[in-house]
């Protein structure tokens, strides 16, 4: 069985948030991180990323588009007034 | 899978670029079906509902209309992803520890630092990692959705985390110096 490299080791890290991985992965990315600091900072980081967005997300104003503009506003006005007028 | 997305009444895969003539489409939609609102829902759950739809519509057609090919952008990005590993798949600039979560998931900037770096990604990517991360989406409805295959899926996913993790890096934690590009 050969040990991952850290390519391979992000990848796994990656997909592993999706997917489960299979055992031989499990192992090999395991036995990686037993060696490998920078692949375990990675994972961490991995997560922490999904952490931040999540919550951008899921804070009430942050994730939100950004106002319409006034010319937009304006402009599905007319529109609305156009239907409503049929 | 943990579900670590609190879901808004929002798809968050919309976050970064919301087209304004979208939200006029759900509106002028909404208008000509009034006769089928019932009042069991509020209106604005309604209304979100259909701009919902009309987003997830949005993102089918853009897909078909950018065909499932690389962009200039994705073999930037596919570049770029190798120039991170040595000939024997070693990082070349190991992963430095960032601080504890608690301390910065909470900064009021933080949207804006992810925003910038969601927009620097190929938009096709930004959106799989969106779709996974904030809406909760299995990679296969991801794949579905944007029209690839759920391998081509992962292999976005994954650059795209890199691409994220080295771009929060320098513009969030702030912490390193120029030294590595």
């Amino acid at each position: 069985m050969n040990i991952f490299s850290c390519r391979h080791a992000s990848e796994a890290a990656s997909a592993s948030k999706q997917q489960e991985l299979t055992r031989r992965a499990r192992w090999q990315l395991g036995i990686h991180r037993l060696i490998c600091r920078g692949c375990r900072v990675y994972a961490r980081q991995v997560e922490a990323l999904g952490h931040a967005m999540s919550r951008i997300a899921s804070t009430t104003r942050e994730g939100l588009p950004t106002p319409l503009a006034a010319a937009a506003r304006e402009r599905i006005r007319r529109v609305l007034e156009r239907e409503m007028s049929r | 899978m943990a579900t670590r997305c609190t879901r808004g009444p929002w798809p968050a895969s919309a976050m970064p670029m919301w087209p304004r003539n979208l939200v006029q489409d759900a509106l002028l939609s909404a208008w000509r079906n009034r006769a089928q609102y019932e009042q069991r829902s509020s209106e604005r759950t309604w209304l979100i509902g259909i701009l919902k739809h009309k987003w997830f519509d949005y993102l089918r057609h853009r897909v078909r209309q950018q065909a499932a090919q690389e962009t200039p952008r994705d073999q930037a990005l596919a570049a770029w992803v190798e120039t991170q590993f040595s000939r024997f798949g070693k990082w070349r600039r190991m992963p430095d520890p960032w601080p504890a979560t608690e301390s910065w998931i909470e900064s009021a900037e933080l949207g804006a630092a992810l925003r910038q770096c969601l927009d620097r990604l190929p938009t096709a990517s930004a959106d799989a990692l969106l779709l996974v991360e904030c809406d909760d989406q299995p990679i296969t409805a991801v794949a579905e959705l944007l029209g690839f295959s759920v391998g081509n899926v992962a292999v976005r996913l994954h650059r795209a985390r890199l691409a994220m993790r080295y771009c929060l890096e320098r513009r969030w934690f702030n912490n390193k110096e120029d030294s590595s590009s």
